[in-house]
């Protein structure tokens, strides 16, 4: 007990409070610098969204004949919460709250230190909100609109007022960024979603209901796994070719429904460990139904992996995703996603190749932030890693 | 051995019949009559007949589908309706092509990722092993057909621009320049078979043909391997035998390559049967971008043109090559790791 609470710090260092005037900066000054980093990288979105946005703010919130924009409304409402919860952070950082020692060994507060002290985690996890907070604040910061054709800007090198160039049809390739990023990362989210979900219920299942519906489940779970998944995907999305309003969504669901296996697997042998374990015998023994000790205890205490699960595949469905629409089998235009966009830019390869450079690296800038932050998440939510 | 290699092909007979049922439910239930491309609204009658009677479209789903499986058993899978002709006959031309990738593929994987990763772990902690670290998760974050589409830009434009810089400039002649240049897609160059090359330009073709399309297969896998493998390493190097080994006054290189290496390798090993159906998913892109002519792009070309036999032969092989990659996996583990044993 001492060796912990040896290091707890409940006052912090004067410097601290520099992130008071600009948070961050007390971060950056006592040396964490990827959190201060981070913060400040926050901050700059903040200012810019602010910079680019609010002098146009009419043009931003009515932008055609369409009336108002319900997206400019939902980034005007983000603005002041990001900077809120800017500022926060750097006031908790100068004036941390008292803990008491129980609460200082809770499992939240020990899972809160290992991730903040997990440098690359947080790279990933400042990385992810980066990009989450970039996609809400979009109609702010977006200089152009992003499917305005014009052929007397076509192929423009980046540089003056086109940050990123212009594609084959004079469209600003930064403002086809942030506007295609909302897509692919919203394809990402609720497709892991729906992944996850229909993964923790079969693994659940399976593994508490055993006998025949396990391995009725599991070799349908194996066969899945055994397909490749990307080809087994666009045989579907190109035998059905959604169209239409609603072909987004059923992309997103045939891709949730595709990626549930790998969930399945990890819930299933969770479950079967925790089955064994007296916690559970001692909720039978007090006569709680199967149902309840399913989803009250089994579950709760076999999510830890799949939401280092969930973290990795995000990039995984994002890259599978950015390889359909790369084949002409993606979401149906005229929506666009970081895939379709390199997609745009491989015919013009020779002459504008910064038409397929930065959404690739958009790409993998995502992905990369995801894979870091399912490792941070990984050593911080595993007990057994800890202290390592 | 020979029987458990027995049991599990049997076993893998009903994964095959699920998976071909399963594409065979999909294909019937999508949208659009399959005999619709066939047909313009003047197409007469009896010819519309004669088509669909060639292809038993008037014939109802199941009966198609019992003569179906009854086909496969003799790996009959009928005749595309896209290119007129017999589907094994397409396969068995393009089947080789995506073979030969996935070789190079593998040689480029699994080489590399161990070597890096190896080398990361003997440089624990050290800038080395960051740099090699940041390498690798940036490959493996990486889109692969983008990767690809940056070495056409990469190897196609600059490099060959700048070899025809140096070629008038006369610093090396054009022969050398011709040698040096790497061609960009295709697997293989048309004309020199028509002008005559000898076999050794031929064969130097074919392989200057599979070097990018190698690389951009292989490159994100090996950043994943190297990851596998630095991990693998690093547990085996804190175990008590490499300790007694280096007890014992073994050279360190003796220590880490025939004591640690050898041992961390193993679960290595299994990885590479598993890597088969990355190696599908991935050659779809991949041989879009470098056009190469191998079962990735036939799958697609058969969705395109909704080519019901090539789509459910293509599947077929496939999960043919997931279970042999499977059954190796587990063969090659028996033989590096002799305390395995299946009987």
């Amino acid at each position: 007990m001492t060796a912990i609470t040896k290091t707890r710090s409940d006052t912090a260092p004067p410097l601290s409070r520099a992130g008071l005037a600009l948070p961050g900066l007390g971060h950056l000054l006592l040396g964490e610098w990827v959190s201060g980093l981070g913060l400040l990288l926050l901050d700059a979105l903040l200012v810019g969204a602010a910079v680019s946005g609010f002098p146009r703010i009419g043009e931003v919130l009515v932008p055609g004949d369409a009336g108002i924009s319900i997206h400019a409304v939902l980034a005007l409402g983000t603005w002041p919460i990001l900077a809120g919860a800017l500022w926060f952070t750097a006031y908790r950082r100068a004036f941390p709250r008292p803990l008491t020692d129980e609460e200082f060994n809770s499992n939240q507060q020990l899972f809160l230190r290992t991730l903040t002290r997990h440098r690359t985690g947080m790279l990933g996890f400042y990385g992810v909100l980066f990009m989450l907070l970039l996609t809400m604040l979009t109609p702010l910061i977006a200089p152009f609109d992003p499917d305005m054709v014009d052929v007397g800007t076509k192929n423009l090198a980046p540089g003056g007022a086109y940050w990123m160039g212009t594609d084959g049809f004079g469209r600003d390739v930064f403002s086809r960024l942030l506007f295609g990023g909302r897509i692919s990362l919203m394809i990402g989210f609720v497709a892991v979603s729906i992944a996850a979900t229909m993964g923790t219920t079969i693994g659940a299942l399976a593994a508490f209901a055993g006998g025949t519906v396990d391995r009725v489940l599991m070799f349908l779970t194996d066969g899945l796994i055994a397909l490749p998944k990307l080809v087994l995907l666009l045989t579907i999305v190109g035998l059905f070719r959604f169209q239409g309003p609603w072909g987004i969504f059923l992309i997103i669901a045939i891709l949730g429904a595709t990626g549930w296996m790998g969930v399945a697997r990890i819930v299933r042998s969770q479950v079967l460990s925790l089955k064994q374990q007296e916690f559970v015998q001692a909720a039978q023994a007090l006569g709680l139904s199967s149902t309840r000790i399913l989803f009250r205890h089994l579950i709760p205490n076999a999510l830890a992996p799949v939401i280092v699960y969930c973290s990795l595949a995000i990039g995984s469905t994002m890259l599978a995703e950015a390889g359909l629409s790369f084949l002409g089998l993606g979401v149906p235009p005229p929506t666009s996603t970081w895939g379709v966009m390199v997609a745009d830019g491989k015919d013009a390869l020779r002459n504008a190749p910064h038409v397929a450079i930065f959404p690739g690296l958009a790409i993998m800038v995502a992905v990369l932030s995801f894979n870091l932050l399912g490792d941070g998440l990984r050593d911080a939510l595993d007990p057994k890693l800890r202290g390592h | 051995m020979l029987k458990y290699a027995l049991r599990k092909l049997l076993l893998a007979i009903p994964l095959i019949l699920g998976v071909v049922t399963f594409i065979f439910i999909l294909v019937e239930l999508s949208p659009g009559d399959v005999a619709d491309k066939f047909f313009t609204p003047d197409t007469p009658p009896e010819v519309r007949q004669a088509i669909a009677a060639k292809y038993q479209l008037d014939q109802p789903a199941i009966v198609r589908y019992g003569a179906m499986m009854k086909n496969l058993v003799f790996f009959d899978f009928g005749r595309s309706m896209a290119q007129e002709r017999p589907v094994f006959d397409i396969i068995l031309e393009t089947l080789p092509n995506t073979i030969i990738l996935s070789a190079v593929t593998l040689l480029i994987i699994y080489p590399t990722g161990i070597v890096v990763g190896s080398l990361q772990a003997i440089r624990h902690n050290t800038p080395v092993d960051t740099t090699l670290s940041i390498g690798s998760l940036l490959l493996f974050s990486m889109p692969g057909f983008w990767l690809a589409l940056m070495l056409q830009l990469l190897f196609g434009f600059y490099w060959t621009g700048w070899i025809d810089d140096q070629i008038a400039a006369g610093v090396i002649s054009a022969e050398l320049g011709g040698f040096l240049t790497i061609p960009l897609s295709g697997m293989q160059d048309p004309m020199l078979e028509l002008v005559g090359g000898t076999s050794t330009e031929i064969f130097i073709d074919r392989i200057k043909h599979l070097i990018l399309p190698g690389i951009a297969m292989g490159l994100a896998s090996a950043g994943s391997t190297a990851r596998y493998m630095r991990s693998a390493l690093l547990e085996t190097i804190r175990q008590d035998f490499i300790r007694t080994a280096r007890a014992k006054g073994l050279h360190e290189r003796t220590v880490v390559v025939k004591h640690a290496m050898r041992n961390a390798m193993l679960p290595i090993v299994t990885l590479i049967g598993l890597s088969f159906p990355f190696l599908v998913s991935g050659a779809v892109l991949i041989e879009t971008v470098f056009a190469w002519p191998g079962m990735g792009r036939l799958i697609l070309t058969a969705i395109y043109s909704q080519d019901t036999p090539l789509i459910i032969a293509c599947f077929f092989v496939f999960t043919v090559l997931v279970v042999i990659g499977n059954l190796l996996a587990d063969i090659a583990y028996a033989f590096v790791d002799p305390r395995i044993s299946y009987d």
